[in-house]
């Protein structure tokens, strides 16, 4: 077991072994001719002391390998190290879409530690190059900036052709585009600060991730300006006239000091089609080369309304940490920085703790106010918005050092309207809205929200001073630990030690965490139903889990928002989409620049 | 009358007994009747009214979500606040998640005419702040009590997994059917024979080690608490592991006598029932499925 204060017991993380597969098809003269000649040996595993992947009677070929067997059969590749170092290592299983083509395995040829597979449609070489996490991280950065990036938002992208990076489609705007590129560029600005203490402020790596981590701010504080509302309004996302608009919301184009809402269900079932609003208010000048560059003009701007607390939460966790740990070296950016919080925070405390959209009315996921509180949806809700907002003031507080009406809102809401007191309510409203849905709890989650949780609750433990409100942000921490727990995410128990030094995660499951991730971000899917060492559950409502969370290469790849418990072998697009690499990313950025881990 | 079943039709509350020594029972009681009145009424109770004496078993909430119910009727032979718990609204927890909204009242003071129904939907529908009972805050047995059953039921479930392993097809049977037979012999506290095969899952209420050695278990503090025929005579098995230091916990199992091995997550104190088929293939169940 770990523990945060226990500074003794930081996490070194051994360079590893990671996947890396090849597909051949079988006319490629690449393959070696010994492989169809090779001799396996027959499987004999009546008494295998480990839990395998495949039944113990589909697995028809062996070869042995040092300490290695390889096993194989009609259901994939399994490898077996039972004196593995870790845990987590004794068994791994190589599957199809992402290792294998298929799962029909003919011939295995062993090469040095990797093996060569044949299946019904065609051979995969797969190899185990030993890697340092903080490499692969720099693998994945450069995936995502080269095939994911669109114009510097940073969420995911689709294929034209199967597993092929080189056809990647130009468009595709996502609906937390804002919220995720945060994310990302939260990562780069803790890895900023690591590098800047390890190599100093003029070392290449350091200047270019400052490269990448103003860009991807500048990009986040463009959707903050991006309406021409000036009133400290956030676009979801932003798309230009070259793209095709996605059926999936809101969407303005911008045309002059005007911008009209576009035809989509959305609107038309709002019946705002061609609603003109004004959008007069300047975009810094600073912010313009992101699409200057790319030779588009204002007018050729479209951007995303209806935006949710999420991106707000997510932004300002964001902000607060570029202004501590990047802005300090970039003064005209800081005051950028902190003039949009102030914008945010204001408008939302100025609209009665509402964001409110075009239409004048609020959005429909960004509000604080008592009266949704009380709504069926906001009561479950309640305790976390009421973090968010929380933690909204707390934070503008700290970036601007001023104290008048932040404070003023602040002791307000916590203390006078019991939002402090409400913080702690989560899983009690969770549990009792399960009930009124006939749900068990855990159909009942929102797995994005254990992000805007993790963001407010701990920016709340972080920043508050006061003891009594330190402890009440701490037992509403803990409110949504029993889901949040269910992930074993890094980047999740990193932020929830730092709020609760009391608490504990597991030390295996980390390294695990960054040991076994994938070199890839490409969505391929694996095959994790039939599996027979993972046990799965059925809910209430009949939705599946597995009761085991598999290392992560060997599940679905998906961003934050989704159950990684989910019973289903591959999320996203599947083998025609690239997701981006924030989640290894930040959570290995964070995780060095708390001290939580490091490299041997 | 033809099929000798006696089956509910109407009635808004599943009544268990829980004033005894068996989490066992309470179990039977809970997943019997809860099935009995689905397949007799083709609906479910909501609702468990739950009757105890001097102490209360911890893990009736867990028990009680097993069966689909979240809603429990406290009914308290003495003041409920003599067994640490407060009268009227609260969440019931166990330290593995499971919750029930509980209302409790001494039974002497609760109006037979309450409508049950409305008296907890009243409460799901009110924004107003329920307070939590953990399990460490009921009274507790005594040492003694606590020692008397581990020597019990260490046994007992050494001889059910006897009889399972022994190739008695009926043993299954012959369990469930003699559970009315065991509720009567504890009322008369007599006969050992019956509930000496009836009490092998006393484990429920075990806190001491019981392990069936063919079992390869990587963590010590993952404990096997049975492990048995399915009594629907499918031929699956069930086996229920339980973590015992509150630690969140990734173990494996293997158990290749029925050519299984998987891993599992726990919580801190979470008891987990696995359904293992011929195939070796397993589901997370409840503890309902006995």
């Amino acid at each position: 077991m770990y523990r945060r204060n226990d500074m003794t017991n930081k996490i070194i993380l051994s360079p590893h072994v990671y996947r890396k597969v090849t597909h051949y098809p079988f006319a490629s003269g690449d393959i070696p001719s010994e492989m169809w000649r090779f001799e396996c040996k027959k499987p004999a595993l009546d008494n295998y002391p480990l839990p395998l992947p495949m039944k113990k009677s589909d697995y028809t070929l062996r070869c042995d390998v040092g300490d290695v067997t390889w096993l194989a059969g009609k259901g994939g590749v399994t490898r077996c190290e039972p004196g593995a170092k870790y845990y987590f290592d004794r068994v791994m299983y190589f599957s199809a879409d992402r290792d294998l083509l298929d799962n029909n395995v003919s011939a295995i040829y062993p090469d040095g530690t990797g093996l060569w597979v044949g299946t019904s449609n065609g051979v995969t070489h797969i190899e185990l190059p030993v890697m340092t996490a903080e490499q692969v991280s720099e693998i994945l950065l450069d995936e995502t900036l080269k095939y994911v990036s669109r114009h510097g938002q940073i969420s995911h992208k689709y294929l034209a052709r199967p597993r092929d990076p080189g056809s990647i489609l130009p468009y595709g705007s996502c609906d937390n585009d804002g919220g995720f590129t945060s994310q990302f560029c939260l990562g780069e600005i803790f890895k900023y600060d690591v590098l800047k203490r390890e190599k100093g402020i003029d070392a290449p790596e350091t200047k270019r991730t400052a490269e990448i981590v103003r860009r991807s701010l500048d990009v986040c504080l463009l959707l903050m300006y991006i309406h021409g509302r000036g009133d400290g309004f956030v676009s979801r996302s932003f798309s230009t006239s070259d793209e095709p608009i996605p059926d999936d919301g809101l969407f303005f184009r911008r045309h002059g000091n005007k911008a009209i809402c576009l035809d989509t269900s959305e609107s038309r079932e709002r019946g705002i089609v061609g609603l003109e609003v004004d959008c007069s208010a300047p975009i810094p000048e600073c912010l313009r080369y992101i699409y200057e560059d790319e030779g588009f003009t204002e007018d050729d701007l479209i951007f995303k309304c209806d935006t949710s607390s999420d991106e707000i939460t997510l932004h300002l966790l964001n902000l607060l940490f570029a202004h501590r740990l990047f802005a300090c070296d970039y003064p005209e950016l800081d005051e950028l920085i902190i003039q949009s919080a102030k914008n945010i925070v204001s408008h939302i405390i100025d609209n009665g703790y509402r964001l409110i959209d075009f239409t004048g009315e609020p959005t429909t996921w960004a509000r604080w106010d008592e009266p949704y509180f009380q709504d069926s949806i906001g009561w479950v809700d309640a305790p976390l918005n009421s973090a968010e907002i929380l933690f909204y003031l707390l934070m503008i507080m700290d970036i601007t050092g001023e104290q008048g009406k932040w404070r003023e809102t602040y002791n307000y809401l916590a203390l006078e309207r019991g939002y402090a007191d409400m913080t702690t309510l989560h899983f009690d409203r969770l549990y009792q809205g399960s009930m009124f849905d006939n749900m068990d709890w855990p159909e009942e989650i929102m797995y994005g929200d254990h992000w805007l949780a993790t963001a407010s609750l701990f920016g709340l433990c972080y920043l508050e001073k006061d003891e009594q409100l330190l402890a009440k942000y701490r037992a509403a921490y803990k409110s949504w630990r029993s889901s949040m727990a269910r992930e074993h995410d890094a980047a999740l128990d990193f932020l929830y030690m730092i709020a609760c030094p009391d608490e504990s995660v597991e030390t295996e499951r980390i390294i695990e965490w960054f040991s076994r991730a994938n070199i890839s971000r490409l969505a391929a899917g694996v095959s994790l139903k039939g599996r027979h060492d993972i046990p799965v559950r059925v809910l209430r409502q009949g939705y599946e889990e597995i009761s085991t969370l598999p290392p992560q290469d060997e599940k679905f790849i998906s961003k934050y928002d989704r159950n990684p418990l989910e019973h289903k072998n591959v999320d996203s697009g599947g083998v025609m989409c690239i997701e981006s690499c924030y989640v290894f990313t930040q959570s290995y950025w964070m995780g060095r620049y708390f001290g939580f881990i490091g490299e041997a | 009358m033809n099929s000798k079943i006696l089956d509910s039709l109407s009635g808004k509350c599943l009544v268990i007994c829980a004033d005894m020594f068996s989490g066992e029972a309470v179990i039977r009681q809970a997943i019997y009747g809860q099935t009995r009145r689905i397949l007799s009424t083709g609906t479910a109770f909501e609702i468990a009214a739950v009757s105890v004496g001097s102490e209360v078993c911890r893990k009736i909430p867990r028990i009680i979500n097993e069966a689909r119910i979240r809603k429990i009727l406290l009914l308290c032979k003495e003041s409920p606040e003599s067994l640490g718990i407060p009268s009227g609204f609260f969440w019931w927890d166990y330290y593995d998640g499971s919750r029930a909204l509980t209302y409790s009242v001494c039974e002497n003071d609760f109006p037979a005419d309450t409508d049950i129904e409305k008296l907890f939907s009243d409460k799901i529908a009110s924004p107003e702040v329920i307070p939590a009972v953990s399990p460490d805050d009921l009274k507790r047995c005594s040492h003694k009590e606590d020692d008397e059953r581990k020597k019990t039921t260490c046994s007992l479930l050494l001889a059910e997994s006897a009889l399972s392993f022994s190739g008695n097809t009926d043993a299954p049977e012959i369990i469930g059917s003699l559970w009315l037979e065991y509720w009567n012999s504890r009322e008369k506290d007599d006969d050992a024979g019956v509930g000496r095969i009836l009490g092998v899952i006393d484990g429920f209420n075990l806190s001491s080690a019981y392990t069936q050695p063919d079992f390869i278990i990587d963590r010590d503090n993952i404990r096997i608490n049975a492990f048995k025929l399915c009594e629907d005579r499918s031929g699956d098995y069930i086996i229920r592991a339980e973590e015992t230091e509150g630690r969140q916990t990734k173990c494996s199992i293997v158990l290749n006598k029925i050519n299984a091995g998987f891993y599992a997550d726990f919580m801190p104190r979470e008891e987990i029932s696995f359904r293992i088929d011929s195939e070796g293939y397993v589901r997370e169940v409840g503890l309902g499925e006995i």
